[in-house]
């Protein structure tokens, strides 16, 4: 075989790969035991001990939004999300991660999906009067200073949508950092931080323009770590409420 | 003899000097293979040629060509690449006349002409077994003897290469891989032996240093990192712990050809992060060894890290100084270790001399004056998480080479600025190819850019003093090499390449890679021309003079 064959058959490590199975092979009582030892550990401080969530996604409501079966779960486990805070477990052997695929699949089933209180209709409403949309959009409408909220029930429990709105600044998602740049000449611009080396920093201003300096021609350089979003902790609780349960009806099409 | 037959006859002779053939590879005014064990020895006095791993026995990284200086690197453009398709590759190479031999994960090897990147040989290793590795597939790189090539493999081989032709010369297993035995390191020769580390302790393996005569694959010694009952240094283990106890040897070590000794790191005990079923010291872990070439008997050791639960390996490259230390002169070995601290060691008999910080570190009230750490309190690994250690996992520095410039007199090396959320897990069972942790360290760099940086320092390493330091945005992993054209090189997470003035620090020369750096860069000459070669992300690329 010539060598170029040869890495097609054999995968990129070089080494043959037996193929993944579609059901999980590791689901006795002890895998599961050791499968919640591996997630409190590993996944806990993101995902929440019981999987309800905070800075990664609820994984109680037994939807899972890159794919539900056990090998979709397996593979987001170990590989990981790109672009997103959800990183692999580096080169975990796969019988531990099968063991956390179990345990996860245990939490979408056992825990019942909270009920929000509110009522999503008026809560539209609420959404609609705050001027929400001028910076989040739900299924293509809206701004884009703020993450998208069109499947945001499916990602994020009670709690944290209510604490969301109450102190945005609280749990800030690492891809909506907000920078400012001030130019040698005293120019300011503000954005949504997108990238970042040793010489050149790249945002999307307030405008919604790309936009790239090199930092040799900045003066200084602020990434205040807050929030753009203003809190509305003045809301009436049934307005909160009803907000709440207004994102949390967004979901996943079927 | 009439004029026209002499003519025709010097013709003739000189025809047939012309068809003599050369010793195959060999150019009339370079010297190529074999690479004998007194070219190692004298590695610094070819610096047209990069000879072993850390560029020569002291493992100073350093290269004593001129040609690229501070005052002409602003011109340094790309000259070639070599397009690996292999993630993360922690690979040196290294070059003998004119011909680059590298190491591509997860156990190949190519060799490639150096003034173009083409390859000239390629030998893929297929791995026998699955592997177990607690940190990517990679290799970190080879050693030369004669024409002979020296491979670890991710299944736990030695391999012998023909340097001409990449074929198996003889292959040697030098530990079950079924039992998480793993090899990444690049191995040393010295004399006639390979010198090769193992990897493994995030598996429960029983570390070991092993010798094999270069001839024949035989294994001459072994040294095992970890004592069974009734060996010296057993009593800081607890029952059976010492058959998982890890103290892996997977950075390539140095050598002092006057003292005849061999300086290993040695890396975490296992479990990682969990202590409990290993109340003690745990020897010879987190340390410095010093053993005998010929024989492979421990000479002294050092212990950075006592009952190490932070995952603070002590595999890092030692760096061997003639210097001056108390205003005498001394033997020294000094060591930027993991846990935040450089030590500064007499290399003849292991005395410690000092340690001074030189990364926010949070777990060590001080160094005290054997060199013991005191630890402050709460600052273990806990169920529930602790937030509160720095450095991180990955240390303030970790297995990245240093380079030490006997022009500036200065040692640089990569700080790493981070924290981790330390936390602990039961104690594992250990079980064939699954992996041995007692808890891990999550959150770090990715999750809080804003307090988390790297730092090249440029310290005067027999007293840990800072000179002056290069910022970087995210903790580093690339080594780095330091010329007599006055130049540091190094490169960043983002994929910068870049190069400063030795002296002052100051910012000369950039190329942007794009991807992550996992390697250091090398110097070398191509037909008389100095070229700088560094892995960036998946691929190898030599820089040149325009």
């Amino acid at each position: 075989m010539s060598w170029t064959l040869a890495m097609q058959a054999q995968g990129p490590a070089g080494q043959s790969r037996p193929s993944l199975p579609e059901a999980n092979p590791y689901t006795t009582a002890a895998d599961l035991e050791a499968g919640r030892k591996l997630y409190v550990g590993r996944c806990g401080h993101c995902h929440g001990k019981n999987g309800e969530g905070g800075r990664g996604v609820t994984l109680n409501t037994g939807q899972f939004k890159h794919g539900s079966s056990d090998r979709e779960i397996f593979l987001v486990i170990r590989n990981g999300i790109p672009n997103t805070e959800m990183p692999g477990t580096f080169s975990s052997p796969e019988p531990e991660v099968w063991r956390m695929v179990a345990y996860v699949r245990q939490l979408g089933r056992q825990g019942a999906p909270e009920l929000a209180s509110g009522d999503p209709a008026v809560g539209a409403l609420v959404y609609q009067k705050n001027g929400c949309a001028s910076c989040h959009s739900i299924d293509g409408k809206g701004g884009i200073s703020g993450p998208d909220l069109s499947d945001i029930g499916d990602k994020r429990a009670l709690r944290h949508l209510r604490e969301s709105l109450i102190e945005p600044n609280a749990d800030l998602p690492l891809d909506y950092r907000t920078v400012e740049v001030i130019s040698l000449t005293g120019k300011s611009s503000s954005g949504i931080h997108l990238n970042e080396d040793e010489y050149s920093i790249h945002m999307r201003d307030m405008k919604g323009d790309l936009r790239s300096f090199m930092k040799n021609e900045l003066k200084e350089i602020k990434l205040p770590r807050e929030s753009l979003m203003p809190d509305y902790a003045s809301l009436s609780k049934d307005d909160l409420e009803n907000l709440v349960g207004y994102l949390s009806s967004l979901r996943q099409k079927k | 003899m009439p004029e026209k037959t002499l003519r025709i006859v010097s013709l003739l002779g000189a025809a047939v000097l012309a068809l003599a053939p050369t010793p195959m590879g060999q150019s009339p005014s370079s010297r190529g293979l074999p690479v004998t064990y007194e070219r190692l020895l004298k590695a610094t006095e070819e610096p047209g040629n990069w000879l072993t791993y850390s560029g020569d026995y002291h493992s100073h990284h350093y290269s004593s060509l001129n040609q690229i200086t501070a005052d002409n690197v602003h011109r340094l453009r790309a000259k070639w690449i070599y397009q690996m398709h292999r993630p993360k590759v922690e690979t040196t190479p290294i070059v003998v006349d004119g011909v680059m031999y590298v190491t591509r994960p997860p156990s190949d090897v190519i060799a490639l002409d150096a003034e173009t990147g083409r390859a000239l040989w390629t030998f893929e290793y297929r791995l026998a077994s699955n592997v177990y590795v607690c940190c990517g597939q990679v290799n970190r790189g080879l050693a030369i003897l004669g024409s002979t090539l020296f491979i670890t493999t991710l299944d736990a081989k030695l391999l012998a290469l023909d340097a001409r032709s990449g074929r198996v010369l003889w292959k040697k297993e030098m530990a079950d891989p079924g039992l998480n035995y793993t090899a990444t390191g690049a191995p040393l020769v010295i004399k006639d032996k390979v010198i090769a580390g193992i990897a493994g302790a995030e598996g429960g393996i029983r570390g070991f240093l092993d010798a094999y005569d270069a001839k024949t694959g035989e294994r001459v010694w072994r040294l095992w990192t970890v004592p069974a009952p009734g060996e010296p240094g057993s009593e800081t283990w607890v029952g059976d712990s010492w058959k998982y106890g890890g103290g892996s040897t997977w950075i390539t070590g140095s050598y002092d050809p006057e003292l005849n000794l061999i300086y290993w790191g040695t890396g975490n005990p296992g479990p990682d992060y969990n202590g409990d079923v290993r109340p003690g010291d745990n020897l010879y872990t987190c340390s410095l060894l010093a053993l005998d070439a010929d024989t492979g008997k421990l000479k002294w050791y050092f212990q950075f890290t006592p009952h190490d639960t932070h995952d603070w390996d002590a595999t890092q490259v030692p760096v061997l100084l003639d210097s001056t230390s108390g205003g005498r002169p001394r033997k020294l070995v000094v060591v930027p270790s993991r846990n935040g601290f450089h030590y500064v060691l007499d290399r003849v008999t292991g005395e410690f001399l000092s340690a001074k910080q030189y990364v926010k570190q949070t777990w060590a009230k001080e160094i005290d004056k054997k060199g013991r750490p005191v630890l402050n309190p709460n600052q273990e690994p806990a169920y529930e998480g602790n937030d509160s250690v720095w450095p991180g996992v990955d240390g303030g520095n970790n297995w990245m080479s240093p380079s030490y410039n006997p022009n500036t007199k200065l040692l640089y090396f990569n700080a790493r600025e981070e924290r981790r959320r330390y936390f602990k897990t039961d104690a594992p069972e250990f079980r064939p190819g699954e992996s041995y942790f007692g808890g891990g360290g999550g959150g770090g760099a990715r999750f809080r850019p804003e307090e988390s940086w790297g730092r090249l320092i440029a310290m005067t390493p027999e007293t840990g003093e800072i000179k002056w330091e290069h910022r970087i945005l995210a903790p580093p992993w690339a080594g780095a090499l330091s010329t007599a054209g006055n130049l540091v090189f190094s490169a960043t997470p983002s994929g910068n390449f870049y190069a400063l003035d030795a002296r002052t620090g100051k910012e000369l020369w950039h190329f942007n890679g794009g991807d992550r750096v996992f390697a250091s860069p090398i110097t070398f000459l191509s037909r008389g021309k100095q070229l700088v070669t560094i892995p960036i992300g998946d691929i190898l690329i030599a820089f040149g003079l325009d």
